[in-house]
């Protein structure tokens, strides 16, 4: 009997490509999203096949769920944008054919440089060398992951916060003038089966999110994970009606949108006091530190993502709220 | 083989029938209403025979439980979505 494991594993890996060409080849905006999408949670499926739980969580949260939502709205704004060519409307000329061809061989020659680059590394791979397996298996934070990103790759958790924050800057001078109401009108007339939906995952998202955000230290889970879901939380009440938009961004969500980071950045200056470089854990707090620092990163990541939903300014819970089941 | 292992088969066998046939309806099926029913008949009864025989696999009451709520949340999940995806065939239809 063959060994059904490889041969899932090759579809899956199929399958990805496949999904990867559709994405770039299909003609239609929407279709190329939710095509993405898809994508995203094939490629979650691919993560936990490889073992890492970690990742798997994160791309089905932030790549096919988060970034979908937010492309989706990038669609709906375009479209609603007179300015903006329509579908079936006069379409650019296809580029010429040497030129395409030329398109396909920088695009090739690279993807296979990149591959082959991929094969090399894992074929020759080294094991993990002594002194990273010391470093991650004597610390006080058990799960590996965390601890790479919040202590020996730090740096590189602390500038993703700044690229997150500067995504919200960007997105907000670009859509500075915007009417936000607009932009996500909720449905005249029948009281949407959504909000019922909404009011019943409400209790299941926090849950779940606390128990990533908690679980993060020592298993799968973690800032970016728990901060994905809160972010999809405010997404399905901004949709629904249960938040509203604002034209001016409240103090506390200013706060909200620097938190993350600024706690990070404020860390780094004050373990300068009991060392010689930042972003050091002290050595008797190293756990509670850490769960701070995430803390801090949940909070930011979910708020800055809903704002980047609601396409920015502000938001505020609904003042009569819409009336559950 | 044991009763349970038939059983296991028998109720995956099933999921995936369900499954299937849900596949086709929605591949060959008219319109978006027809679609939908053939769809959501994959998620409720396919899923739901599909946790059940990894349940009974698993035989442990923790994991038959986590594995009923997952299968109660793609429902609730599955509901709405049919519900907006036909009300909006309905809507548009109406243009």
């Amino acid at each position: 009997m063959i060994p059904l494991s490889p041969v899932f594993d090759v579809l899956l890996g199929l399958g990805l490509l496949w999904l990867a060409w559709r994405v770039v080849a299909s003609r239609g905006r929407f279709t190329a999203v939710v095509l993405f999408m898809v994508f995203g949670l094939v490629m979650a499926i691919a993560w936990a096949r490889l073992g890492a739980p970690d990742l798997a969580l994160a791309e089905a949260a932030i790549s096919a769920g988060i970034t979908g939502a937010l492309l989706l709205n990038a669609c709906k704004a375009a479209y609603a944008d007179p300015g903006h060519p329509q579908p079936g409307g006069p379409a650019t000329p296809p580029p010429s054919s040497a030129r395409r061809w030329l398109v396909y061989a920088i695009c090739g020659g690279l993807g296979t440089a990149l591959a082959a680059t991929m094969a090399w590394l894992a074929l020759g791979r080294p094991d993990v060398a002594p002194e990273l397996r010391d470093a991650v298996s004597g610390h006080a934070v058990d799960n590996p992951v965390t601890v790479i990103l919040l202590d020996l790759r730090g740096y590189d958790t602390l500038l993703e916060m700044a690229v997150l924050l500067m995504a919200f800057l960007g997105l907000r001078i670009l859509m500075g003038h915007r009417d936000l109401a607009g932009l996500h009108p909720l449905p005249e007339g029948v009281p949407s089966m959504a909000d019922s939906l909404v009011a019943m995952a409400t209790p299941i998202l926090l849950i779940t999110a606390l128990y990533l955000f908690w679980t993060g230290t020592e298993a799968p889970g973690g800032a970016f994970q728990a901060g994905a879901l809160l972010g999809a939380l405010g997404v399905m009440y901004r949709l629904t009606g249960r938040i509203e938009p604002l034209d001016h961004t409240p103090a506390a969500l200013r706060l909200g949108l620097i938190l993350g980071l600024g706690v990070f950045a404020g860390f780094a200056c004050l373990s300068l006091i009991w060392s010689d470089w930042p972003l050091s854990y002290p050595a008797m707090a190293t756990a509670g530190v850490a769960l701070t620092i995430e803390l801090a990163m949940m909070i930011s990541i979910a708020v800055t993502l809903t704002l980047l939903f609601s396409g920015s300014a502000g938001i505020r819970l609904a003042r009569a709220p819409v009336q559950g089941p | 083989m044991s009763i349970s292992t038939v059983l296991t088969i028998a109720l995956v066998v099933a999921g995936c029938a369900f499954f299937l046939a849900g596949t086709v309806g929605l591949l060959r099926f008219p319109d978006t209403h027809s679609r939908l029913h053939a769809l959501t008949k994959a998620d409720n009864l396919g899923l739901g025979f599909i946790c059940a025989g990894l349940a009974v696999h698993g035989g442990s009451v923790t994991g038959a439980l986590e594995l009923a709520f997952v299968w109660a949340l793609a429902m609730m999940a599955a509901t709405v979505s049919a519900f907006l995806i036909a009300r909006w065939a309905d809507w548009t239809s109406d243009q």
